[in-house]
């Protein structure tokens, strides 16, 4: 039996799916939600697209499953209150009582499930549409209340405020998305969510009137059907502008756009105004190490894992991930769960060793470590834990003391290198080649075929390395004074460096080792590095080639 | 109006300078500006100014009534959800046109201007 215990935070329908399934697998799950009910964002929702079926009906299944499962424990009126990581491997989290503000505890988890979505934007800061001071201009979210027997008209799809029935809505898309003044992103959810409400506003309204403003209409995949379906079936009127304004005038709301398609100015004068606002991401503690992206969502390493944050054993899922209606946000809780099943299942793979007869726990390991799996346990000595390892060997090369290795890598092998040249056993010049193995070592292998080499610089001696970033500047330091002509870097472009900053920290590094070797009359230029893709091949060899070229010009190394 | 202009020709846009055109290219079309507009325009209005810049159909531009009907009020920059700067745009064409040796005003803005005058 599997065992674990995971934090899932938020019991909206990610969390539930998420805390589901874990449970149903046999770990221990903790459920924590902030409010006084599970549910979230859909426990207010009338109808899901495109079934328009009620979200009840899943919910219940949801929570019933869970109820019924002892192992996993739903904690309502509990908050996220802090994150760490004080031994490897195991998360220490402190929850609160939202009731009671002094009741605060700590718990170990061995993963976490980030599943607090999203806030809906304060529509209010569109100052031109009104909403908050104008009667009648609410919110999508609103709107769904409209239909639900709890709601404020009782169910009945009415005038908010006068509860006359409705003739003509206006449905105003993107209200806050897509717009540098408020949210720059598409919210991604609103057009469906406006398509579905215009169907279940004539389904129950009968005679009544329906305009879309839009800039775009974006149903991407299966939900273009339900775009084309509601068009046809029901004949909203599609103005392809958005308001420049929303005014109150004789108890009606007058909308004043611009028909971009026609080039003429519209106005329109409705009952409701419906604002299709968009989200914003979740507020939560901070999480040493836990990148966002620059909105504040979790949206992972894009497009390869979308699952994989820069911690591991925690994972995002539903809108903390980025906007998303209901389908997405289960696919999304769904792969969290599969992702934190395979980290609890898995054989760890190479991981590094820490040599403490060396180490002098100065922490730079557990600092650059682009995953949170090498941190300084009890003792001051950095200790890695295998199921979050990545071996992308970044601790090695940053190491001034070169005490924590990869297995198979390290000092050793540029050793026999440089032995190999002072027994003139490497032709000139001789060059020391890291590569890395994503992608820039399947370049060179491409170009030379198994252990084959480049005709005319023979000295090249390739060295393959989990990433460029794993390159301790000890090696070169030890290759240029022993006496090799030249050390080439080649990884991978700094934005596309899959571990993060490997290339940007490998930059970094070499810019003060070139000062250094300045300082001992070693020509800077004998350092190259360069951003290699994985069908750079021909440009790799051109890189080389040139490289090859500039130390024969320079002549041999002066250590030589 | 040429409505025969291929749009695929783009060179005309070389004669604006490139702060104008990165800033046309920028604007999807909203038409947030051209229901703000107090300009009484006639077609084109700031949108369809834009989109004849981005289509490249400078002369075309250089015809439209907006472009001296335009008062700089930049009502339409502030509700822009790309925040660009539209009247730039009119500002740069308006430039051009009187830098062009046959710069003709049109009859309107003249009757205006020499009407003042008298």
């Amino acid at each position: 039996m599997l065992k674990g215990k995971i934090l899932v935070v938020g019991g909206g329908i990610a969390g539930l799916t998420a805390a589901d399934r874990l449970g149903r697998a046999g770990l221990e799950v903790v459920l924590v939600e902030k409010s006084s009910a599970n549910g979230g964002r859909v426990a207010g929702l009338h109808r899901y697209y495109p079934r328009l079926c009620p979200p009840r009906c899943g919910l219940e299944i949801l929570v019933n499953n869970i109820s019924g499962l002892s192992n996993v424990d739903m904690r309502l009126q509990t908050e996220l209150t802090g994150v760490q990581k004080n031994s490897p491997g195991i998360w220490t989290v402190t929850l609160r009582n939202t009731k009671q503000e002094a009741d605060e505890y700590q718990l170990k988890v061995d993963g976490i499930i980030l599943a607090t979505g999203a806030q809906l934007y304060d529509a209010s800061l569109i100052k031109e549409y009104g909403y908050g001071s104008l009667p009648a201009v609410i919110t999508s979210m609103e709107f769904e209340s409209l239909f639900r027997p709890d709601g404020p008209t009782g169910g009945r799809p009415v005038h908010p405020v006068t509860g006359k029935p409705l003739k003509r809505v206006a449905f105003i898309q993107c209200a806050g998305s897509r717009d540098k003044n408020h949210l720059p992103y598409c919210s991604g959810y609103c057009c469906a969510v406006t398509l579905k409400q215009i169907e279940y506003l004539h389904q129950s309204c009968g005679d009544i009137g329906t305009w879309v403003f839009y800039k775009d209409i974006r149903t991407p995949g299966s939900k273009e059907e339900y775009y084309r379906h509601v068009r046809e079936e029901y004949r909203p009127v599609f103005i392809r502008g958005l308001p420049s304004s929303v005014e109150y005038e004789g108890g009606k709301l007058i909308v004043r756009a611009e028909d971009t398609l026609s080039g003429k100015k519209v106005k329109g004068d409705f009952d409701l105004v419906v604002l299709a606002a968009g989200m914003v991401p979740p507020v939560l503690p901070v999480i040493d190490g836990l990148e966002k992206d620059r909105y504040g969502f979790f949206p992972g390493h894009t497009p390869c894992d979308p699952t994989e944050l820069r911690r591991s054993g925690i994972w995002a899922a539903g809108c903390a991930q980025q906007p998303m209606d209901v389908e997405d946000s289960v696919r999304s809780a769904l792969s969290a769960v599969a992702q934190c099943l395979v980290k609890l299942h898995q054989q760890p793979s190479a991981y590094p060793e820490v040599n403490k007869k060396k180490c002098d726990h100065c922490g730079r390991c557990a600092k650059e470590c682009p995953y949170g799996a090498c941190i300084l346990g009890p003792d001051g000595y950095p200790e890695v834990y295998p199921g979050d390892c990545r071996s992308c060997g970044i601790c090695q090369g940053g190491c001034p003391l070169m005490c924590i290795n990869l297995p198979g890598q390290g000092i050793k092998k540029i050793e026999d290198v440089v032995d190999r040249v002072l027994s003139g056993g490497v032709p000139q010049p001789s060059v020391l080649l890291f590569l890395c193995s994503n992608d820039a070592y399947p370049a060179w292998e491409k170009l030379t075929g198994q252990g084959g080499n480049i005709e005319g610089l023979e000295g090249v001696v390739p060295i393959p390395v989990p990433c460029i970033g794993s390159v301790n500047m000890s090696w070169i330091n030890e290759a240029l004074i022993g006496g090799l002509d030249g050390v080439m870097l080649a990884g991978c472009h700094p934005d596309q460096c899959h571990h993060g900053g490997g290339t940007s920290l490998a930059g970094t590094r070499l810019q003060n080792l070139r000062e250094t070797l300045g300082r001992m009359r070693i020509e800077p230029e004998r350092i190259y590095s360069t951003g290699i893709t994985i069908d750079d091949t021909e440009r790799l060899l051109g890189e080389i080639r040139r490289f090859g070229d500039l130390l024969v010009k320079m002549g041999p190394s002066p250590f030589k | 109006m040429n409505c025969n202009a291929d749009i695929t020709d783009l060179r005309e846009t070389d004669i604006l300078d490139g702060v104008t055109v990165r800033a046309a290219a920028l604007c999807e079309q909203c038409g947030k500006c051209g229901a703000v507009c107090p300009a009484l325009f006639k077609k084109p209005n700031p949108t369809s100014l834009i989109r004849l810049v981005q289509l490249g159909r400078v002369a075309e531009a250089l015809q439209a009534p907006l472009l001296w009907s335009c008062i700089g009020c930049e009502q339409c920059n502030a509700v822009c959800p790309n925040k660009l700067d539209a009247v730039r745009v009119v500002r740069s064409l308006r430039r051009l046109s009187a830098s062009e040796k046959d710069v003709c005003f049109p009859k309107y803005i003249m009757d205006f201007y020499l009407g003042g005058l008298l």
